[in-house]
């Protein structure tokens, strides 16, 4: 039970940055770069509480802050940016933020932050998950989900529609970004170090498979492929880089033939049996 | 020193040119960035490694990777890219762009599995240096720059004064009035896109040449900085993706002198924030082909 | 035809002859452009559509273009980036060289502004410049059979006598049959000999252009706006 504990408390921190994640893609702005954001939480978190002092609780509020801060500017700066240039920025920034973090001392260089003073009780992080799904659920059923939704859709003609779509974006992004700061946070705190590589491109790509599998148009989307993508591999011993072949295959499977993921096959299912009789 | 490092810039976007032309092109009349692209040198890398331990003559191995290589790209662009134009709006991009996504992540772990995290020796190797006028260049990637700025002439030449390259400047331009010219339009992107795997896996090798070693990951910097370089110069043009690789490896090379070599991509993701706020379309681009 | 699942045009019937100029006329919407866009098989279409006596219906658009049936659609479509020299070289390609500069004579004899204007990017051309293009590289073809689509649309009345000039000219030196779609009723009339009427969808009246011209329904109707 200890193990699987672990597993599945792992799967909410993850999730938590998958949610925001999924709000970011949402509205069009294909991040493939989160985990700089996941960087920011734990980072920020780790510093104020290794360097500063402060108890997590105290700097876990903070790293979230950050979080939104952070997204909101580079959001600010990338106004114009649609979809794939949008997502060579993320990208950009990936590498652009692992080197950047190795450098500075503060930080503890190439080495991270180590002896994070750790916060590991489940109820935090249970508490911490459910909260984000909130946040996605709420925004999501409010008239700016439907913006968002939109503006994901068609920029320019959600534009046409009346949709204020540079407020939106930035404060999407940021949301998404806090949220992840959040995750990161979380993390850094359960495993007390905290090492630039965390920022790197090959967490960003498991947030981005996880979002896109689960499902980018259901809230509960982001959860269901993280605990899915999470757990069996844990359940399937194989290899880590075999895995990520699945992944692979995985995602091009529902972006060829599910393009609503898994959560939307799901609903589309459920549809269909509840209500037989309607066409769809 | 300063004039060193600008050559040294110079040097390596030979190679970042070939990957930025192949996005560029492939962007242009396809209207989808294929992620995998760059994986696809490393694809063609790795089969000349396979080949020669195997016991092919270098010359046989080059081959082979390229009918290996050639045969992975039109099975990705099957596969992940044309099933994405049936979507309409936004997904139109989105969708190829996230099932290229995974076709690379496909073949870089397929790789990884078959060959190891690791670096591989390359069989061709040119690691040493010509002392020019007191300045060190690396054999390697002269040679790639001197490959690299011959195929891009052809491919200059072969775009704008051939018969072929008008129907591809066509098709890119306006699809549907391609066809009712008569352009079996089809058959021209998937061409072009074997152009351009054809460049891709021409500077996968160039890479194991220059520096002596293939790696499974190997394209994910040179996919960041191809796009980047991509970006910078104008989607869509080939001048401006030889431009704008020209404008990361002087960038790359220049941050190294003034932060160290640590922090040389931080140097790339500063440039395209530069010329994103400066000019969000691209140095060179025009409003339409070309 | 349909465009998605939306019928634009159904029970359509029409004949185009040798050597014929055939006008369909009909309000905004009448679905005469889909009429000509699922010839082309750029529309969805059921039916049968011969052309010399082969189905094309099975053919993809630029198969329909090599079996000889030039389209000079509707908006030009030109390739905005290609000066007018290379639109032509597109449209002659499949000719050897000596013939093709004898298409580019007998096209720029045709239309000689676009001669001047060889070189020019065609975005920055004016609008009666682009239709001339947008008919110069289908003629450079050698089409068997021109379909056009509101070649007025757009233009000022002078540049539309120009275009209407050079097409009675084809239509006379040439005897190239065409099938030419236009809102501008008195225009089509006045260069076709026969003519079908579309309305909604479907084929409402069929004649001789004289006497369509005579007509106090097809008058009030259509020609009201000459």
């Amino acid at each position: 039970m200890g193990f699987w504990s672990t597993i599945l408390l792992s799967a909410c921190v993850s999730s938590i940055a998958a949610t925001g994640l999924f709000l970011q893609i949402r509205g069009g702005q294909l991040n493939v770069g989160m985990a700089v954001f996941v960087g920011i939480g734990g980072y920020v978190s780790g510093a104020l509480g290794t360097r500063a002092g402060f108890p997590p609780l105290a700097s876990i509020p903070l790293a979230v802050a950050a979080g939104f801060v952070a997204g909101a500017l580079f959001a600010a700066l990338t106004l114009r940016l649609h979809h794939w240039f949008f997502a060579v920025t993320t990208l950009a920034l990936s590498l652009a933020a692992v080197a950047a973090a190795g450098q500075i001392g503060f930080l503890g260089g190439n080495l991270g932050l180590t002896q994070i003073s750790f916060l590991t009780d489940p109820v935090v992080i249970v508490a911490a998950t459910i909260a984000a799904c909130a946040v996605a659920w709420l925004l999501d059923r409010s008239p700016a989900g439907l913006a968002l939704r939109a503006m994901g859709n068609d920029q320019v003609l959600a534009e046409v529609f009346g949709v204020r779509t540079k407020f939106l974006r930035v404060v999407t992004f940021g949301t998404g970004s806090a949220l992840a700061a959040l995750s990161g946070a979380l993390h850094a705190h359960r495993f007390g170090t905290y090492q630039p590589n965390d920022l790197g491109f090959q967490n960003s790509l498991l947030l981005f498979v996880y979002v896109i599998v689960g499902g980018k148009t259901r809230v509960w989307g982001p959860l269901l492929g993280t605990f899915f993508l999470y757990t069996m591999p844990e359940m399937i011993p194989i290899d880590p880089r075999a895995e990520l072949i699945v992944f692979g295959a995985l995602m091009m499977l529902v972006a060829v033939w599910l393009p609503a993921g898994i959560a939307g096959a799901v609903a589309g299912l459920a549809t269909r049996i509840i209500r037989p009789g309607r066409s769809r | 020193m300063l004039t060193q490092q600008l050559i040294n810039g110079v040097l390596a976007s030979g190679i970042y040119a070939l990957f930025a032309v192949g996005f560029t092109m492939i962007f242009g009349i396809m209207g989808v960035l294929n992620m995998a692209h760059a994986d696809f040198g490393m694809v063609a890398a790795v089969a000349v490694v396979w080949g020669v331990s195997a016991g092919l003559a270098p010359i046989e191995a080059v081959l082979l990777a390229v009918v290996v290589m050639l045969g992975v790209a039109l099975l990705v662009e099957r596969i992940a890219l044309r099933p994405g134009r049936r979507y309409s709006g936004d997904a139109a991009i989105e969708m190829p762009l996230i099932a290229s996504i995974g076709a690379g992540m496909i073949l870089q772990n397929t790789a990884a599995v078959v060959f190891g995290n690791k670096a591989i020796l390359f069989p061709i190797r040119l690691r040493g240096f010509f002392h020019i006028g007191g300045y060190l260049v690396a054999q390697g990637l002269a040679v790639s720059l001197a490959i690299a700025a011959v195929l891009l002439t052809v491919l200059e030449v072969l775009v704008m004064r051939t018969g072929f390259g008008r129907e591809m400047r066509a098709v890119a331009q306006n699809r549907n009035a391609a066809e009712i010219m008569g352009i079996h339009s089809e058959r021209v992107i998937l061409l072009t896109f074997a152009i351009t795997a054809l460049l891709a896996g021409i500077a996968g090798c160039l890479v194991g040449l220059s520096y002596g070693l293939v790696a499974p990951y190997m394209a994910i910097p040179y996919s960041i900085k191809g796009l980047v370089a991509m970006i910078v110069g104008g989607v869509g043009s080939l001048p401006g993706a030889v431009l704008g690789a020209l404008l990361i490896g002087v960038a790359e090379a220049l941050t190294v002198d003034l932060l160290g070599s640590q922090l040389r991509d931080v140097g790339v993701f500063l440039v395209l924030m530069l010329v994103l706020a400066v000019r969000p379309t691209g140095l060179l681009r025009t409003a339409a082909g070309g | 035809m349909s465009y998605g699942s939306l019928r634009a045009v159904h029970g359509a019937s029409l004949t185009v002859g040798a050597g014929e100029a055939v006008a369909v006329i009909g309000s905004n919407g009448a679905g005469k452009t889909s009429l000509l866009r699922g010839v082309m098989g750029l529309a969805s279409r059921a039916g049968r559509v011969a052309f010399n006596g082969r189905s094309i219906a099975g053919l993809r658009t630029h198969e329909i273009r090599r079996a000889g049936i030039g389209y000079v659609p509707e908006g030009r479509e030109l390739f905005p980036g290609l000066s007018v020299r290379e639109e032509m070289l597109l449209g002659g390609r499949l000719l050897g060289r000596a013939e093709r500069d004898r298409k580019f004579a007998e096209v720029f004899a045709l239309f000689p502004r676009l001669r001047e204007r060889q070189g020019q990017i065609t975005r920055t051309l004016s609008g009666g410049e682009q239709q001339m293009v947008a008919i110069a590289r289908v003629l450079m073809g050698n089409p068997a059979l021109l379909l056009m689509d509101e070649p007025s649309l757009g233009l000022a009345p002078v540049i539309q006598d120009a275009v209407y000039a050079a097409l009675d000219t084809l239509r006379r030196s040439a005897g190239i049959p065409m099938l030419l779609v236009e809102q501008n009723a008195y225009r089509a009339l006045g260069l076709c000999s026969r003519a079908y009427v579309l309305e909604l969808g479907a084929i409402t009246r069929e004649g001789e252009s004289r006497a369509l011209l005579d007509d106090p329904a097809i008058q009030s109707a259509y020609l009201g706006q000459a």
